[in-house]
């Protein structure tokens, strides 16, 4: 074996970030240049605003729109109501990271000519395999 | 063959596994999959070392 890295995941790339949402299920998800109004349960315009947004009829019965916002370093942070964190935790946003390095990592396989050889799920890991030739 | 064997955990946290690269071929292919992040641990395995010491006793020759 050559070399052995490990990183933390930062979402950086809203196309990456879509892919990770869609893969969770959420078909509707709005992306602009720029940072858009994000909307409460009752429809009233919240003072946040996102590039990313989940709209909250997509998101569960009375919950209010999910946004992921710019930040001046190009990463992205998720902005998530106090009422939605129940089911959009931790647990959930970890879920959206590992989807989001999928995406990437499929991405960087595919820009560099590499041979997809499988994809292996054990536990809550998930393992992608490439060949060089 | 050169094999890229890449973990993703529950949160997100990445490890790449490359084997079958000698010298410093590897450190591209590492950037590639990283992108904009940035590496919290790396470790050079041996194989790499002997490439480099292959190289050092060909010029020495």
């Amino acid at each position: 074996m050559s070399k052995f890295a490990t990183y933390e995941t930062t979402l950086r790339d809203p196309q990456h970030l879509v892919a990770a949402l869609v893969a969770m299920g959420y078909e509707h998800v709005e992306c602009s240049a720029e940072p858009q109004a994000l909307y409460g349960y009752e429809g009233r315009e919240r003072p946040e605003k996102a590039e990313v947004i989940i709209r909250r009829q997509h998101v569960g019965p009375a919950s209010n729109d999910i946004g992921f916002a710019k930040n001046p370093d190009g990463t992205y942070r998720a902005i998530i109501s106090e009422y939605d964190r129940g089911r959009h935790g931790d647990t959930w946003l970890g879920k959206l990271k590992q989807e989001y390095s999928i995406s990437k990592t499929m991405a960087a396989g595919r820009r560099r000519g590499l041979v997809f050889s499988g994809r292996e799920t054990i536990g809550t890991e998930v393992k992608l395999h490439f060949l060089e030739r | 063959m050169k094999q890229i064997n890449v973990t993703i955990g529950a949160d997100g946290e990445v490890s790449i596994d490359l084997s079958g690269y000698k010298g410093k071929g590897c450190d591209k292919v590492l950037s590639d999959f990283l992108g904009d992040d940035k590496p919290t641990r790396v470790e050079t395995k041996r194989e790499y070392h002997q490439a480099a010491e292959t190289a050092k006793e060909v010029q020495k020759q």
